[in-house]
């Protein structure tokens, strides 16, 4: 979809809270195609919450969204303009590899041509692979299946730090063609990989200049 | 595929009621129509809460990323399983007064 042309995708003002506790106080993310856009965060800060509130599977007090110049409403099918790689697998368990494939329009030898050693498991069922080869398919098909976004939440999380080399190739080259935003704990490796940086604190979300304003925020003692 | 369990169950019941009525009295027509629909729709909307608490929430963003929503199918799933329901075994019952 659009796949040459530049896109953006704009979610502003953001506000989720649950009961008294205000996780999200007018957040906002921005992407667009060549970019890959950081999204730092202490663990319970909101960054999974506000990837759900874009995704249109929590319902936040407030939230603006909008790609290119339409804006999302919650009828809008937000899958056909981002791909979402949730914390944990999102492929059914029962689904066999190849099937898994298909149903994304995608045909699995043009994975094995990336991912040889994945060939021999063509009618192996998801829920026999292990977690981080289900996290390289499930990577592979969000970067991979045409959409013009794709919000990446800890792709890295399993994964062993030659398969995150890969994916770090792998991203950097499908970013000429998509915006990509990607949400990590090992932030060594994602700031390796990204073009902007932003870190969610106190349901704010901060542009994050310099490497120290990750100190100067708390996220980390050193970088 | 999100609401095969469901639909399986619920197609079940349709075909069993669909049964009873071709082959019940024509006296007791009408009441169990009513009894089989009530029963239909029980099964239905037991089913739509098996299929909602049996998801992992992560699960659900693989139909949301192939470009629909849980809820819609939950909502299509459902109508066209009551609209097949409503359709056939009132011309099950016609039918049966037809060639009475």
């Amino acid at each position: 979809m659009q796949s040459n042309k530049k896109n953006t995708l704009l979610a502003d003002s953001i506000r989720l809270s649950f009961g008294t506790f205000d996780v999200l106080n007018g957040a906002w993310l921005r992407a667009e195609t060549g970019k890959v856009t950081g999204v730092l965060g202490r663990n319970g800060c909101g960054k999974t919450c506000m990837f759900r509130s874009i995704m249109g599977e929590l319902k936040p007090h407030e939230i603006f969204v909008k790609f290119n110049d339409l804006v999302i409403t919650g009828s809008h099918q937000m899958g056909l303009y981002v791909k979402y790689l949730p914390q944990k697998s999102f492929l059914p368990d029962k689904l066999s590899l190849k099937e898994a494939f298909s149903w994304f329009g995608k045909d699995f030898s043009e994975f094995t041509a990336e991912f040889p050693h994945f060939a021999p498991n063509a009618d192996e069922k998801i829920g026999d692979l292990s977690g981080g080869e289900t996290r390289i398919v499930e990577i592979w098909l969000c970067l991979n299946s045409g959409s013009p976004f794709c919000i990446l939440d800890e792709p890295f999380s399993y994964l062993a730090p030659v398969y995150v080399e890969q994916v770090q190739q792998m991203i950097i080259r499908r970013k000429p063609q998509m915006g990509i935003v990607i949400s990590d704990h090992n932030y060594q490796a994602l700031l390796q990989i990204a073009d902007e940086v932003l870190l969610l604190s106190d349901g704010y979300v901060h542009l994050v200049k310099e490497q120290c304003d990750l100190v100067r925020y708390g996220y980390c003692r050193e970088v | 595929m999100y609401m095969r369990p469901a639909l399986i169950i619920s197609g079940l019941g349709s075909i069993i009621a669909f049964a009873f009525i071709a082959i019940s009295d024509l006296e007791t027509l009408t009441e169990l129509a009513m009894f089989l629909s009530t029963l239909k729709l029980a099964i239905l909307g037991t089913g739509i809460l098996f299929v909602l608490s049996m998801q992992k929430q992560e699960k659900k963003y693989f139909y949301i990323n192939l470009g629909t929503s849980p809820k819609q199918l939950i909502l299509w799933g459902t109508v066209l399983d009551l609209a097949i329901y409503f359709t056939v075994l009132p011309l099950i019952i016609l039918v049966r007064y037809a060639i009475q």
